[in-house]
């Protein structure tokens, strides 16, 4: 049964961390897409999107993390998904979504490395 | 593993993706959510299978012709409609294979994809069940703007093909969920009148029938005030014989040439309805504002072309105005309550004097008897009272029959005035009436009795340029203090009317008691 999913976010410097909670596969994972673009704008750069409380991610959220990376690529900046599971590592770089977003273990690592940059 | 052996897992990973997204194009049909949340959540599942970063889905309205945009992702216009027409959509239901084309090569819906030029989308699909054209899916590029592998171009055909079916489905299940609500409120319509009509359908006590009618009429339209009026012929005016709600300033009659609603509902026998501050309308006369209100539906009540009279509703518990249904089930209700009327009042018309409208003497009989049986069925009082105009002989004699009739008839008006509904007002013989009581004793009886005598006392009639006083003897006897029997409670009023006679007149005497034997008074078997 699909948990209902909701977010948290908080800007640190230069980076927007998104920590997600429940599954990204109903239309309410578009709220990842939407902190995202509110922030876009706003001197943040930098994402670093922590899928540690989300196991399940199908198409829909497949879908709108491509959103997301596109919106990225135009405003020049960076993305890093954090604590996926094997399942999702292996479905993010079959569809190419690792080659735009780096992975990470944990979200420390992928602050730590977008603030060192 | 060798770059081969990586390659054949990473297909078959790509194909268990695929299959999963085709699962979960089913689960999304077993959503109960709205079809634009379907559409949002298809077009979802279709861009993140094929790794593309926007697109939309146009749906197809055979009746119009017309193809729209009705959900998007990341597109750069959120609506835009063009035409197909007959000829072009005959021809988009043939095509079978491919359904998938490069924008640039689709032939068809040219107006349309030039307005997402900017998008630089890739590809168009048709969606379609059979010979049916539901609409078109567009679709931009991949992340890397790597065109589609021919196993991705065969994904987003079977794909398609897939929502044209969940889009189908859904579709019918919206059309069939609107049918039966529609079946619903019909049953329930249906429903409404039939018990409304079954309750008036067998009411002959026309004043009865009317009250009953308000109260139906005010469940079927959930109404605050309303007004049942009845046609009086020989005066020319609108009689009010029911109401709901503060009647407080409303007349009992409205003369039918002083009322522009009265007028239009005798003439035309149409309904009218009216919508609070409608514009460019003439404001209303004074009388029929304070009497119908400035938001109502009146239906005039009519049976085999005679009119009979009007219902009249407004102020809705809601507050709204009336809908299209509301203002169906009243006219349906009124053509009822049309043949209802017209069956009490010719039972009316048989059961009543014409001249003084009271109830006549056969009628008393019945109504009499059953009286005191259900008085000592139910262990309750009924009372009698006998009214006897006093000189009537000499009234006629000296002014002529017209202004002994007049007289009559003032004293029937003070009797209907002086009488609940369940009372019964009785022309008794020429100048003699009578009021049955049900449910009341022989203090209730003779302050009623003392009342009406009063009112009499009170009255005048002008004749012949003179003002001519009359008044009435009365009697009164109540059942079981009076008598235990219907003939003997009316000979212990006769004899009490006697007395009040032999005692100077316009008076008022109680019947002796029974002597309290301390017998039960009979009960009767019914």
């Amino acid at each position: 049964m699909a948990d209902e999913f909701s977010l948290v976010h908080q800007v640190d410097g230069p980076v927007l961390i998104i920590r997600t909670k429940g599954y990204l596969n109903d239309l309410g994972a578009e709220q990842v897409d939407t902190v995202c673009s509110e922030h876009l704008g706003k001197d943040v750069k930098k994402i670093v999107i922590n899928l540690e409380q989300s196991p399940l991610i199908n198409s829909i959220g497949i879908s709108i993390l491509i959103g997301v990376i596109e919106a990225i690529e135009e405003a020049g900046g960076a993305l890093a998904f954090t604590n996926l599971t094997p399942t999702n590592r292996k479905t993010f770089e079959m569809m190419g979504l690792l080659q735009f977003a780096q992975p990470f273990d944990a979200e420390q690592q992928a602050v730590s490395a977008f603030k060192g940059a | 593993m060798t770059g081969p052996e990586i390659d054949a897992q990473q297909q078959v990973l790509r194909y268990e993706y695929v299959l999963k997204a085709l699962s979960d194009i089913g689960d999304e049909l077993c959503r109960v959510t709205s079809f634009d949340a379907q559409l949002k959540s298809l077009l979802h599942l279709l861009l993140g299978t094929l790794g593309v970063s926007k697109g939309g889905i146009f749906i197809y309205d055979a009746m119009s012709g017309s193809v729209a945009l009705r959900c998007s992702w990341k597109l750069s216009k959120k609506a835009a409609t063009c035409l197909v027409t007959q000829a072009e959509a005959q021809e988009l239901e043939k095509q079978n294979d491919p359904i998938t084309f490069p924008v640039a090569e689709f032939p068809f819906l040219k107006e349309l994809t030039g307005q997402f030029r900017d998008d630089d989308l890739s590809s168009i699909s048709i969606l379609k069940v059979r010979e049916k054209l539901i609409g078109f899916l567009v679709v931009g590029h991949k992340l890397k703007r790597e065109p589609f592998s021919e196993k991705e171009a065969s994904f987003l055909g079977t794909l398609s093909r897939n929502i044209s079916v969940a889009i189908n489905n859904f579709l019918l299940m919206a059309d069939l969920r609107d049918t039966n609500k529609r079946l619903d409120d019909k049953i329930q319509e249906v429903s409404i009148l039939y018990q409304a009509t079954q309750m008036i359908a067998s009411e002959l006590q026309l004043q009865t029938l009317l009250d009953m009618a308000m109260s139906a009429t005010s469940e079927i339209s959930e109404v605050r005030r309303g007004s049942i009026w009845l046609y009086d012929e020989e005066h020319e005016t609108f009689a009010l014989r029911s109401h709901l709600g503060d009647t407080t300033d409303i007349p009992d009659t409205i003369q039918v040439n002083k009322s522009s609603i009265c007028r239009h509902l005798f003439t035309t026998k149409e309904p009218i309805i009216k919508v609070r501050d409608a514009a460019g309308e003439e404001p209303l006369p004074e009388i029929d504002q304070v009497v119908f209100g400035t938001s109502f539906v009146i239906v005039p009540i009519v049976h085999q072309g005679e009119f009979l009279g009007a219902m009249h509703m407004c102020e809705k518990t809601s507050g709204g105005e009336f809908s299209e249904r509301d203002q169906r089930l009243i006219k349906v209700f009124a053509v009822q309550l049309g043949a209802a009327v017209k069956n009490a009042k010719l039972y009316e018309q048989a059961i009543t004097d014409g001249m003084t409208r009271l109830y006549l003497h056969k009628y008393f009989k019945q109504r009499l008897f059953d009286e005191v049986k259900r008085a000592a069925r139910f262990n309750r009082s009924l009372a009698l009272i006998m009214i006897d105009v006093d000189h009537f002989k000499k009234f006629n004699d000296t002014y002529g029959h017209q202004t002994g009739d007049e007289v009559l008839k003032r004293v029937a008006a003070i009797m209907r005035k002086a009488v609940r509904t369940h009372d019964l007002p009785v022309r008794y013989g020429g100048e003699e009436f009578a009021l049955v009581l049900p449910e009341t004793d022989m203090v209730g009886a003779m302050a009623v009795a003392e009342r009406v005598r009063r009112a009499i006392e009170m009255d005048a009639l002008e004749a012949g340029g003179k003002t001519i006083k009359f008044t009435a003897s009365l009697g009164v006897a109540v059942f079981p203090d009076s008598a235990l029997e219907m003939e003997d409670l009316i000979k212990a009023a006769d004899v009490a009317l006697y007395k009040s006679k032999e005692h100077g007149r316009n008076r008022v005497t109680a019947a002796e008691q029974l002597p309290d034997t301390g017998a039960e008074p009979p009960k009767t078997d019914s």
